[in-house]
């Protein structure tokens, strides 16, 4: 879907707006763009949140925005740099993230960083009901990517090394979220994560709570499936035999039963490695994404044969069929097609809301 | 000079389609080290206003006349002070020359020589005496403070006198208002009180003045900071619902708002020493949508004109009911002591005019109120006016004879709240 016109106030909007410029009405599917690549040319500096721009609601002028990003009008907060992120890593992989439309501000966080023959990448999903969830996550992300970072030098990390090497990442993102304390709210900060390490005939994951990785096969007559196992009530259930539509149903299903946080006990996350497997995607995605399009064969769609060659458009369709579906909440993806496409130098790029939104 | 904070407390999460949001904010001044026996920076003034209207004649003068002196020794040196007789009209008995005059030894003697000379004769006009206290410290400089002591009616102006001479004084300075014995209107002493930021108490027994009056002058003469304004700025569309000082007590702020711009006002609180008081805020917004997040109050400290720290008061709309059905202590707390008080004085308003059905559903209300907070002081005083037969449900049987003094202590006493523990 293409939107030409604002649903709110009927004004016209301009293809991948984020925001309609006349009533500041927040466009359901901002990402479908035919040609995204030109449609988000980074500018020279990103402003600050917020920067110099007029209310995205009231339309309310640039100086009437107050430091901490209220409309001084209205008084709506500002769209954050986090609302919409996006990493084009050309034909390496991709990332994005996006609010949704039901929560107020984005709680999922993702890292990725890439050599030329390889890429880790980690994706958080801070916990709504706790304390300072989008902190939980920024700090495991960040904890994580950092004790993933060993894998892009020396030598390409074998099967032993991308698990040790998991092992530790985790270990290392339950102690900065259980770092972040009680927190002074109802219930302590908490994170789900999902890490990966892709390199030359390894891919190697590890997960704990409900963020997800996908293998979509590039044959079709390959099978396409989770590569990770949630720790929910739901999958609880489905493993003790009830149907997974009725579990999916229940009350409790998205209650986790493992977590990253300072009460999260003893953690052993779950490792799985993948030796030289035929052409295909590994997708990275929190529940924003995964709610709306469970099935594997689904998320396969989505990819459209743009895994191998544009990443990118990839994970922004997803996006925004998430989006499209209803936003119920945070959705964050992150599209990795294996084997790696060599990148003659790989220069990564980051768009936020801002840079999408000049 | 004390160093203020602010904090905020809120459920922000509000469910789709709800407008109103509410919070309790905590302004609490601490006294920076060595400030307890330093004067504010702009030094301080007091005025007795000592009735001496026919009525207080006999132990009731006598008592007063103690109190009055009792009080002059705890003026500081340094600080300004007048001493007023106030009858059917003022009569500044100290100094002699025009003005307020210093404190120290040699006038503090003088003053109280001045007061051991007055006699009880004629009649009751309040708002003369404010007037009188108002020209006194009209363009004084610093912490302006009156203590009022009367034992009768308003009874010799008319009702418009009195609320002139209120606004006259409002932002002149802050008056303390006692009630000696049971023929006073607590009605027309809490008008005052409330209108220049003081209390109201009641003083049963003249032989308590003393006591009391040290320490209300004791309180003007700890306070450090002449002026704190609580500055509210909310959004387009918004409209406050109240603001209210609900912690030490009671106390409607909503009706001095003072326009700064068109989204912004500014409440008066008055001179603070080291202290901390609660205030609970109400405004109407307009509904946002799921996922929307608005500042529906932005509430700045301006302490004796300086913006020192701030709160914001957040409207986050959810459809997850577990968020926005949480329940705040603080407000929750307080919209219940608010009603305490307000079941106090209509309950005890009604027992007068003699509608037994709303007294007796009205007090019953604030005896459970009082006991589910934990209220045992105003708990103890409504005792004294009804029969108490469950309190958890309010189950009460009003009293056939109710000594005044009961009734009118707690009358002025309703507005005194217990702070939530933390």
């Amino acid at each position: 879907m293409i939107l030409t016109s604002c649903p709110e106030c009927g004004a016209s909007v301009r293809e991948g707006e984020l925001f309609c410029e006349a009533c500041g009405h927040r466009l359901a599917s901002p990402l479908m763009q035919s040609d995204p690549l030109t449609a988000t040319d980074p500018v020279a500096a990103p402003p600050g949140d917020g920067g110099s721009q007029a209310c995205a609601r009231c339309g309310a002028p640039a100086e009437e925005i107050t430091e901490d990003q209220y409309c001084g009008r209205c008084g709506m907060r500002q769209p954050r740099h986090s609302d919409h992120r996006e990493s084009d890593l050309g034909a390496l992989a991709a990332a994005a993230t996006d609010r949704g439309l039901r929560h107020h501000r984005n709680e999922d966080t993702y890292e990725i960083a890439c050599t030329d023959d390889r890429i880790v990448a980690v994706l958080c999903d801070g916990v709504s009901s706790s304390a300072t969830p989008e902190l939980a996550s920024a700090a495991a992300a960040a904890a994580a990517l950092q004790a993933l970072s060993p894998a892009l030098e020396g030598p390409c990390p074998d099967h032993d090394t991308a698990r040790a090497l998991l092992n530790d990442a985790i270990a290392d993102a339950q102690r900065a979220v259980a770092g972040l304390g009680q927190g002074d709210g109802p219930q302590t900060p908490a994170t789900t994560v999902v890490a990966a390490i892709v390199a030359e005939g390894v891919i190697a994951l590890a997960n704990v709570g409900d963020s997800r990785a996908y293998w979509l096969a590039e044959d079709p007559s390959e099978i396409s499936r989770p590569l990770t196992v949630d720790d929910s009530c739901a999958q609880d259930a489905i493993v003790a035999g009830v149907e997974p539509e009725q579990a999916y149903a229940a009350q409790d299903a998205h209650t986790l039963t493992r977590w990253l946080g300072a009460d999260a006990g003893e953690i052993a996350p779950t490792i799985s490695v993948l030796e030289n497997p035929p052409p295909g995607t590994v997708l990275l995605c929190s529940d924003g994404l995964w709610n709306h399009f469970p099935e594997a064969d689904q998320l396969l769609d989505l990819l459209a044969g743009d895994g191998p060659e544009r990443p990118i458009a990839a994970a922004r369709r997803m996006v925004a069929a998430a989006v499209s579906a209803g936003g119920e909440d945070n959705i964050t993806v992150i599209v990795i097609p294996a084997p790696l496409r060599p990148h003659p130098s790989p220069e990564p790029q980051e768009f936020t809301h801002a840079d999408l939104h000049p | 000079m004390p160093t203020f904070t602010l904090e905020c407390f809120q459920n922000e999460f509000l469910p789709v389609g709800a407008s109103e949001v509410n919070a309790v904010l905590t302004v609490t001044a601490a006294a920076a080290e060595g400030d307890e026996a330093r004067a504010a920076p702009g030094g301080a003034a007091e005025v007795i206003i000592i009735d001496t209207s026919g009525s207080m004649g006999g132990a009731k003068l006598r008592q007063a006349k103690q109190a009055t002196s009792a009080a002059i020794d705890c003026i500081r040196d340094g600080a300004q002070f007048a001493v007023i007789a106030g009858d059917h009209a003022a009569h500044v008995i100290y100094p002699a020359s025009p003005g307020l005059t210093e404190a120290n030894a040699d006038t503090r003697f003088e003053a109280d020589r001045a007061v051991r000379a007055l006699e009880a004769a004629g009649g009751t006009a309040i708002g003369a005496w404010l007037q009188c206290a108002t020209e006194l410290l009209a363009g004084v400089a610093g912490i302006n403070h009156a203590i009022l002591l009367t034992d009768g009616k308003d009874e010799h102006e008319q009702p418009a006198d009195l609320e002139r001479a209120i606004s006259a004084a409002t932002g002149v300075f802050q008056c303390d208002c006692r009630g000696v014995g049971v023929d006073w209107t607590v009605a027309e002493l809490r008008k005052v009180a409330t209108g220049l930021l003081g209390s109201v108490d009641i003083v049963a027994d003249p032989a308590g003045l003393t006591a009391d009056f040290t320490a209300v002058i004791e309180a003007a003469m700890g306070k450090q900071v002449a002026e704190v304004n609580l500055r509210l700025w909310s959004p387009h569309g918004s409209q406050i619902s109240f603001l209210k000082q609900v912690a030490p007590e009671v106390s409607d702020l909503t009706p001095t708002r003072v326009s700064v711009n068109p989204l912004t006002g500014d409440y008066a609180t008055g001179a603070w020493g080291a202290e901390s008081r609660d205030y609970h805020l109400a405004i109407r917004v307009n509904p946002g949508a799921v996922g929307d997040e608005m500042l529906a109050g932005r509430v700045t400290l301006i302490v004796d004109g300086q913006p020192s720290g701030q709160g914001l008061v957040k409207a986050i709309w959810t459809d997850d009911t577990a968020r926005s059905t949480k329940i705040n202590r603080q407000v929750a707390h307080y919209t219940g002591q608010a009603e305490l008080a307000d079941a106090i004085q209509a309950g005890l308003e009604a027992r007068k005019s003699g509608d037994i059905d709303t007294a007796t559903a009205k007090l019953g209300r604030a005896v459970q109120l009082a006991a589910a907070a934990g209220n045992t002081e105003t708990a103890e005083l409504l005792a004294k006016v009804v029969d108490v037969q469950d309190p958890a449900t309010g189950r009460v049987k009003l009293k056939a004879a109710v000594a005044e003094a009961d009734e009118m202590t707690l009358d002025t006493r309703s507005t005194k709240t217990k702070r939530i523990g933390r």
